[in-house]
């Protein structure tokens, strides 16, 4: 029976290496299979997704000491808090007793209270007071909060829950070239929100990556601004894709954000993956950014932020801007969701993709599956 | 209202007029008094609301019941004769001028 799923597995690898290779003008998609085997997931999950970074969240969400949220990764409950040394740590929400979680949603704490037996920790994680073990040698030595590898940049908050992963900072250079000038840091959040949906991790990231379906999925709430047509191709390198797409001249100003912005940087919405799990689009007044926490072959969650540029934008432009961005999710949602139940038919393609400025972004993202996980050594004949 | 004060071991002194029947660890956490954190909520479950009686109050206040005092034998900094646990202690006029030391 493993064998079987190892065989099965190993295929699977050999045909992404195939279609990674593939030239760029003659790019095909995935099979449906590679969205809908649940060996594969679980392979994805443990061969690379737990060992990269993710993005949590974005600083401002926990300001001032003693603010947190919680989430989940991969399994693992997170508590992303500021202590009193003013540092965002993100710290195992799991009570070391009996493995209560500490924290639910999110608030301010001056310490964290476990609501089972009472455990309590410091904002930094140490254990601060476990009633009536003192005779049993618990201290803050043996039984405080495990701390995730995380780093912050450009305002957000990246975790690994690999301790032995290489640092995410150095391999950071050419996205911030492309975000240099929009003052991404400075950005101050307006709203976050988490949602489920049935859909494989993969197909999200290739959605928010490709401007071909814009002009057809969302001819209301897009195509007015950002149509298909006009969308390009843009930087790209081993850890994120990106595409631009950009605004009619004859569309209303969206804003004008930066000091530093060009006008053509005005004019148009960036819209970048830090591979693999973080999808966003930064503008000049507005930056959206999705996190995807995979949680089964189909299913995820989203966790996404909208944040804004100084105060140029009212209250009321805002909450327009809100319930666009809601109603293009849906959107892209109800279509996720459909393909999802499709993809596991023994029809569900590996079609061409289309031209380097409307899908290119997809054949970028194959290459980097490509690199994640290993090309089999042995043949499928062999094994 | 009565007034209560807590003097803490940094020596910095809290005073606030509380309402009658609140009780003093309530009061001392909304006031953010550092020291008081009453983490199990009042349950007398975790000793983290430990206060030493001003001595002048010391036989003003009845003392603590065996359940409180099996707690107060295991409270960070050590037990002295006019510990308590403030969550036991309910604020009445007869308290109006107390005096509470704090990480003694």
């Amino acid at each position: 029976m493993e064998d079987k799923q190892n065989k099965v597995i190993a295929d699977m690898a050999a045909r992404l290496h195939e279609i990674a290779a593939l030239p760029e003008d003659e790019a095909r998609c995935l099979p449906g299979q590679f969205y809908t085997c649940p060996e594969f997931y679980q392979f994805e999950v443990e061969t690379f997704l737990k060992k990269e970074w993710h993005c949590v969240g974005r600083e401002d969400e926990v300001a001032s000491p003693g603010d947190y949220f919680t989430t989940v990764l991969f399994d693992e409950p997170l508590l992303v808090i500021r202590g009193d040394d003013s540092e965002i740590r993100v710290l195992s929400n799991v009570c070391r007793h009996r493995g209560m979680p500490l924290a639910e949603g999110r608030g301010s704490a001056r310490r964290l209270v476990c609501s089972y037996h009472a455990w309590s920790y410091a904002r930094d994680g140490r254990l601060s007071n476990a009633p009536r073990m003192q005779d049993k040698g618990i201290n803050a030595g043996n039984c405080s909060l495990p701390v995730f590898r995380s780093e912050l940049w450009n305002g957000f908050i990246y975790v690994n829950l690999d301790d032995a992963a290489a640092p995410l900072s150095s391999r950071l250079q050419g996205l911030e070239a492309l975000l240099d000038s929009y003052g991404t840091r400075e950005m101050r959040i307006v709203h976050a929100q988490e949602e489920i949906w049935n859909t494989n991790w993969k197909c999200l990231v290739e959605n928010f990556m490709e401007a071909y379906h814009l002009s057809v999925v969302h001819p209301e709430t897009l195509h007015p601004y950002t149509p298909t047509g006009l969308s390009r191709k843009s930087m790209a390198n081993d850890s994120f894709t990106s595409y631009c797409a950009n605004y009619p001249e004859a569309a209303e100003s969206r804003g004008f954000g930066a000091p530093g912005l060009s006008d053509e940087e005005r004019k148009r919405s960036t819209l970048f993956c830090l591979f693999p799990t973080q999808i966003a689009s930064q503008a000049a007044t507005l930056l959206v950014s999705l996190s995807i926490q995979p949680l089964a072959v189909d299913k995820i969650m989203v966790r996404w932020t909208m944040s804004t540029y100084s105060n140029e934008l009212t209250r009321d432009e805002l909450d327009q801007r809100l319930a666009l961005w809601n109603e293009v999710n849906r959107e892209d949602r109800e279509k996720l969701e459909r393909m999802q139940r499709a993809l596991s038919s023994r029809h569900a393609p590996s079609g061409h993709l289309a031209p380097r400025d409307y899908e290119g972004t997809i054949w970028d993202f194959y290459r980097y599956l490509s690199r994640s996980i290993e090309k089999p050594t042995t043949t499928s004949a062999e094994i | 209202m009565p007034r209560v004060t807590w003097k803490c071991s940094d020596g910095k002194t809290i005073s606030a007029d509380i309402e009658t029947g609140v009780s003093l660890m309530e009061a001392a956490v909304n006031l953010n008094v550092p020291g008081i954190f009453g983490d199990c909520g009042g349950a007398l479950s975790c000793a983290t609301c430990h206060v030493v009686l001003d001595e002048a109050w010391q036989h003003i206040v009845p003392g603590p019941t065996d359940m409180e005092g099996e707690m107060l034998e295991v409270v960070e900094g050590g037990r002295t004769d006019r510990s308590r646990l403030s969550c036991q202690i309910r604020v009445t006029e007869q308290l109006d001028g107390i005096v509470l030391h704090v990480g003694v």
